[in-house]
């Protein structure tokens, strides 16, 4: 026996050994970290003495350390793919292999070679990775002529390399796999696979986030330039194989994994990931003791369908326009365009980051993909029944009775704040204030918080915490006044949850991603940093609520709720519901604070104040989440009708009544935001001129023909005086425009390539003044009245070409990456079907691999 | 349970605190953004007049062409002023801008241009305004017709007329621009839009005056406003109105242009005189109905108008009174206006959509009537000039909406008008006067030439120009 010292390799110990290739002398290859049975050595060598002289490799059973009866490995072979697989690891041991089986190879852990197997294909393959030499050294075995079988009744505890390699052996088990793949594929596959190997291991990055697997993107990252950079020793590895082979490799198909059972062992590791997970969370007293209704049976749908007929305003039978929106761009590119853009068009172009709440425009515009306009319209008219929807889950989190779920969700749903905005058509509100209830689900899946407790297992978990990141990015673009009170509820989740920091930490991700050009725009680029919670999109200003308003969230007809929350804090859990009691009335005073700050206007000389509606909403749903922590309290089946009949006419009576007389203030259009004139002419780098005028004086916006849809807003730009010296060139002519003075303009016009003046019809006189003087300018001449205003073309300007400008750039394309991530990683996958992988199955088995 | 009643006090605390919280914060977040000054001469300001009276048919009747009666008389004040000059063009084919006095007499529409060499004179009606009047007395057209010579304009409406029968509705066009003009109207009766053959694609040609005849395009009219959109060069446009009863003339004016619609509007000068008299042949019958003072509102909006009109009295022991009356989107009606005794008035009109008014009265002189219609004025702050023609009674009458008094200075005299009434004051024939005012009042001049009665609104005539506040976003 020799014993080599720590860190020494094993084929420096074989060739110490100095070993005869005797073909009946057999060398038998053990680690300090395994134990073998005290008669491995004896079973084993029964085995040599029964095997054929063909006999190169017998391999023992692995068994776990602490439980013998556990196999951690038997045997070793390739997937159809080349990948390496352990047929048999982690079952329980009945002796249902205790047979003496052929194996492609055996691992070198208890490991009995005969002698002259040494002589015919060398030692091990030192350019191998670590968790490739057994396999790679059985395999050559087999090729030149010998055979590999296990010896079952010989048992070796050993726990695997997982221990030794700590966190490199995700890195480990793709060296492997490439490594054995450009070494037994035909040279003309290894060459093909190598010149790929860097954008492989990008697309298996990206394959591993879509299987919720982001611990791995690193490994398959580093695994493709790994494999790219070390080509030559791959290539070098080739040369130890035994030439002529006695056995080609294809001859030793019979020996590899069939498909099926790769399948079957897919499978059945994802159930045991599951059991361990529903075992840990009963442990954790997590599970429900009895599942609570379904949407379904709780007959949700007719509250969904009493939710749409009280939106029956809403119904989208056009584009919605005017108020607190404008129609979205009829392409889907231009939405890809601005969202993340660092140029807008705006005036001569405007260079800052545009506004995040574009990514949520692309994304509600994608629903529609074919059609991106009519998303604003249809989204807004199934608002209220899918904020009902998620305030329903999140009432879900706190009781089991159905009435009470019903009742508050649609309580949220009608809340006043979310009927100001629905009627005042502020799609950012909406989409804040819709997301907000699934924000609030998700983390709670994420964090194990709530009646379900944690999630079924890890792959769930990870889809939470991106549906999380998704939405939290959603509602933090949206409403950016609410961002400091959802990160401070995050913290406290975290604090909490604090075994779960580690997936809890990821959710802001997205939300930087998308946030952090802007914020460091806003903060730097224009000092002012507090215009980071400015209200993006469509700039109003709102009417300032009275204390009383503001504490039952925007209207006294939602007093009804109030109290109900009141009865939260005399239930059984007083304490939560004084902790929630605590937030909400700080949510309160962020309302209160939000709509004293006043913000500039678009394009006028106004001012618009903060808008507190979506503090309002969050206020309503933690209203909500009191209410129905009081209604669970409430035991006796009696005192239950009562509340029920009370919360009807107390909450949804009153709501009810608000959202369907609160009429709304857009009009649905035909989606176009200019004349037809000017949408013919749209792709072009025209210029047009909106003059509107007031007696404090005249106010023009410069635009692209194509005008201003609601991606086209930049809160930035609000804050920014803009490019002064090319607007004062503007002003200079719209000045002798509209005074019609006789001075010429057709320099300044083409020059700022303006082909077209817009005078919106208002019946002020010195608007009529302006059509007077318009009229009178020898440059212009009248293209007629549109539904947009009065409309002047500039009869010298030529046909302009267009610019094209690049959508891309490297915070956007950083944006996208981090946006596809989550989004792969949101998309929910069933652990059934696409648990693991070729090399996921080969991790475990290498784990207990020697 | 205790604990939770603890929890719930605390709880009431913070609801308390924030109920009664009395702060108001004023917290700003960025700039304004700022408006760009842009210092531009104006347009040189041009006005022009309507010229005599047009006779349809002629003298005889018979002819099927409207032909000029007589001459008007040109009344106005130009500043003298370095630089500046005034020029006169008589709108005829051929005719060009020749330097001329401001008053005269004239048959054909004339135009007057302040040409400022220097481009730095500020303009206003203290610069340069003029009117013109013309007392008619053919068989078939008699009465006092005056007009405000205005500044052209591409859009312009037109509150008043009548086309019913024994009722003429001219529309007098004057182009004085160097570009040929076509105009397209539009008729807006009591039932909404009216649709008649002609109203598109009418010629004005350059430095010349169209007349179109809405009796012929929309006859039995008794209510509507006109809506005249013209393209090219920019035009003046007036309706002129007359009565005939049987073979005796009823009355003649002209309608100027209407301010823009405005949901608060005032309508000085409606001065009623022989009530006694006047109901006595309103009593002989329809012919006489025109008689009836009426308020005509239009609503160009697309939404209901609900009008308030209050006819203050600036004669004491005269009360007025208040009419209230819903106008259907795009549409116009006529309003009684009735139980008032003699006395100088003026209308006050509130409004829940911009709408336009005028205000028909009638005078009568043993036989002989005469009605004028006063249009609204818009408020200024003056100094706003206006004339007094040489032979006539000419009488101001000044109107504060506002809701505060006023100190008024007319010409030197100063008087002090209370919010929400009226005052009139006599003015020297033959004078031109400033107003100016520390507040927003409308005036307007009621013209009486034996027993004729014309009202004209003060008008302040500017062009956009000086220094501007130009906002580029």
């Amino acid at each position: 026996m020799l014993r080599t010292a720590t860190g020494s390799g094993i084929n420096s110990a074989i060739e110490q050994l100095n070993i005869e290739p005797d073909p009946n002398l057999w060398v038998w290859l053990t680690t300090s970290n395994s134990a073998p049975a005290p008669d491995a050595l004896e079973r084993l060598m029964e085995a040599a003495g029964k095997a054929s002289g063909l006999t190169g490799i017998i391999g023992p059973k692995l068994v776990a350390q602490n439980n013998p009866r556990e196999i951690t490995q038997l045997g070793l072979t390739l997937t159809p793919l080349g990948d390496a697989f352990s047929p048999v690891s982690g079952e329980f041991d009945q002796g249902q292999h205790d047979r003496a089986q052929d194996f492609l190879a055996v691992s070198a852990v208890g490991m009995l070679v005969r002698a002259n197997v040494f002589e015919k294909v060398g030692l091990f393959d030192e350019s191998a990775p670590v968790l490739a030499a057994d396999l790679d050294f059985s395999i050559r075995t087999r090729m030149a002529g010998f055979r590999v079988v296990t010896a079952p009744e010989a048992k070796v505890a050993y726990d695997g390399k997982a221990s030794e390699l700590g966190r490199a052996m995700k890195r480990e088990r793709r060296k492997a796999a490439i490594h054995l793949r450009m070494v037994y594929s035909p040279i003309w596959f290894a060459i093909f696979y190598w010149l790929f190997q860097v954008p492989l291991g990008f697309g298996l990055a990206i394959y591993r986030i879509a299987q919720k697997r982001p611990d791995r993107i690193w490994a398959e990252v580093f695994g493709g330039f790994w494999g790219f950079f070390t080509v030559g020793r791959r290539l070098a590895s080739r040369a130890n194989l035994p030439r002529p082979a006695a056995v080609s490799l294809r001859n030793l198909k019979p020996l590899r994994a069939t498909w099926a059972q790769v399948r079957d062992s897919r499978r059945w590791r994802a159930d045991r990931e599951e059991s361990e997970h529903n075992l840990a969370a009963f442990a954790r007293g997590d599970q429900e003791e009895q599942p609570a209704k379904s949407f379904g049976e709780s007959l949700g749908w007719l509250w969904l369908f009493a939710l749409a007929a009280i939106s029956w305003r809403l119904f989208p039978v056009g584009v919605p326009s005017g108020a607190g929106t404008l129609p979205l761009s009829d392409s889907l590119s231009q939405l890809f365009a601005r969202a993340g853009a660092s140029w807008q068009p705006i005036g001569d172009g405007y260079f800052a980051p545009s506004d995040p709440f574009n990514w949520v425009l692309l994304a509600l515009g994608s629903l529609t993909f074919w059609a991106p306009q009519l998303s604003i319209g249809i989204f807004l008219f199934v608002a209220r029944p899918l904020a009902m929807l998620g305030a329903w889950r999140v009432s879900g989190l706190f009781t089991k009775k159905s009435w009470v779920r019903n009742l508050l969700g649609a309580g949220y749903a009608l809340l006043p704040s979310l009927t100001l905005s629905l009627s005042e058509g502020r799609v950012a509100e909406v989409v804040a204030m819709v997301a907000l209830p699934y924000l609030v689900l998700a983390i709670a899946r994420a964090a194990g918080v709530g009646r379900f407790g944690s999630s079924r297992s890890n792959r769930q978990t990870w889809s939470w915490v991106a549906v999380s990141g998704l939405l939290l990015a959603a509602v933090g673009a949206s409403a950016p006044s609410l961002l400091p009170l959802i990160l401070l509820a995050l913290a406290a989740v975290a604090i909490m949850r604090i075994r779960r920091l580690g997936y809890l930490f990821w959710i802001p991700l997205p939300l930087g991603a998308i946030f952090a050009p802007y914020a460091y725009h806003a903060v730097v680029g224009l000092g002012h940093p507090l215009a980071v919670f400015a209200d993006p999109s469509v700039a109003m200003s709102t009417a300032r609520a009275s204390n009383l308003e503001l504490l039952f969230g925007g209207s006294l007809l939602a007093a009804g709720l109030f109290l109900a929350a009141l009865l939260g804090i005399l239930g059984r859990r007083w304490l939560l519901a004084a902790s929630l009691w605590a937030f909400a009335l700080v949510l309160v005073a962020a309302a209160w604070l939000v709509q004293q700050v006043e913000y500039p206007a678009y394009g006028t000389l106004g001012v618009v104040n903060g808008s507190p509606n979506v503090l309002l909403a969050a206020f309503g749903l933690t209203l909500v989440v009191l209410a129905t922590l009081g209604f669970d309290s409430i035991t006796r089946r009696r005192f239950s009708r009562l509340a029920a009949l009370v919360a009807v006419f107390g909450i949804f009576a009153p709501l009810g009544y608000l959202a369907t007389t609160t009429p709304t203030r857009f009009n649905f259009s035909d989606g176009r935001v200019v004349p037809w004139l000017l949408v013919s002419q749209a792709n072009s780098d025209a210029q047009m001129l909106v003059v509107s005028a007031s007696k404090q004086g005249c106010s023009v916006k410069w635009l692209p023909v194509r005008g201003a849809h609601l991606e086209d807003l930049s809160t930035s730009y609000r804050f920014d005086q803009g490019n002064m010296d090319a607007a004062k060139e503007v002003a200079g002519v719209v000045g002798n425009m509209i005074t019609a003075n006789g001075v010429s303009l057709s320099e300044g016009l083409a020059k700022n390539h303006i082909q077209f003046v817009l005078v919106p019809i208002t019946n002020n006189s010195e608007v009529l003044d302006i059509e007077n003087s318009l009229n009178s300018v020898p440059e212009l001449e009248a293209a007629g009245v549109t539904e947009f205003g009065k409309l002047w073309r500039v009869k010298t300007t030529p046909d302009q070409g267009l610019t094209r400008h690049s959508v891309w750039s490297v915070t956007k394309g950083i944006q996208v990456l981090v946006l596809g991530a989550f989004l792969l990683l949101a998309i929910p996958s069933s652990t059934r079907r696409k648990a693991g992988s070729d090399s996921e199955i080969f991790v475990e088995g290498e784990e207990q691999d020697a | 349970m205790l604990r939770r009643l603890l929890a719930l006090l605390l709880v009431a605390a913070g609801i308390v605190a924030i109920f009664l919280n009395p702060l108001q914060l004023s917290l700003s977040v960025g700039e304004r953004p700022v408006a760009i000054d842009v210092v531009t001469a104006p347009r040189d300001l041009q006005l022009v007049c309507p010229g005599a009276l047009y006779q349809a048919g002629g003298a005889s009747g018979t002819s099927l062409t409207a032909t000029r009666l007589g001459a008007a008389n040109l009344v106005g004040h130009f500043a003298q002023v370095p630089m500046l000059t005034l020029l006169k063009k008589t709108l005829l084919k051929g005719e060009t801008d020749q330097p001329g006095p401001v008053a005269g007499s004239t048959q054909e529409s004339v135009s007057v241009t302040a040409h400022d060499q220097g481009a730095g004179a500020a303009q206003s009606s203290a610069m340069l305004q003029v009117m013109q009047y013309q007392l008619a007395r053919a068989t078939n057209l008699a009465g006092l017709a005056a007009a405000n010579c205005v500044r052209p304009a591409a859009d312009s409406w037109l509150v008043g007329g009548d086309t019913s029968p024994g009722r003429e509705t001219l529309l007098v066009m004057a182009n004085p621009s160097p570009v040929d003009s076509t105009v397209n109207l539009e008729l807006l009766g009591s039932g909404g839009p009216v649709e008649a053959p002609g109203l598109s694609s009418i010629s004005v040609p350059a430095s010349q005056t169209t007349v179109v005849a809405i009796s012929s395009v929309a006859p039995n009219l008794a209510t509507f406003a006109v809506h005249v959109v013209a393209s090219g060069g920019a035009i003046g446009a007036w309706l002129e109105t007359r009565t005939v009863r049987g073979l005796t003339a009823g009355g003649v004016d002209f309608i100027g242009p209407a301010i823009a619609a405005s949901k608060t509007l005032s309508i000085p000068g409606v001065f009623l005189r022989g009530s006694t008299a006047s109901a006595r042949l309103q009593a002989l019958g329809e012919t006489y109905s025109d008689l009836q003072p009426v308020l005509r509102i239009a609503n160009t909006s697309k939404r209901v108008a609900s009008v308030t009109a209050q006819l203050v009295s600036a004669t004491s022991g005269a009360f007025g009174t208040v009419l209230q009356q819903d106008v259907a989107a795009n549409s116009v009606v006529d309003v009684p206006i009735t139980g008032l005794q003699d006395g100088d008035y003026a209308a006050l009109l509130r409004s829940d959509a911009p709408v336009r008014a005028a205000v028909r009265f009638a005078r009568v002189k043993d036989k002989q009537t005469d009605f004028a219609w006063a249009q609204a004025s818009a408020p200024s702050l003056g100094p706003i000039g206006f004339s007094a023609p040489a032979g006539a009674v000419t009488k101001l009458s000044l109107v504060n909406a506002s809701r505060k008094s006023a100190n008024i200075s007319v010409g030197g005299t100063k008087v002090a008008l209370s919010a929400n009434s009226a005052l009139t004051i006599t003015v020297a024939p033959g004078a031109s006067q400033l107003i100016s005012a520390d507040g927003v009042v409308s005036a307007s001049t009621v013209i009486d030439v034996a027993g004729n009665v014309s009202v004209l609104p003060v008008i302040d005539y500017r062009n956009l120009g000086g220094s501007l506040k130009i906002l580029v976003r």
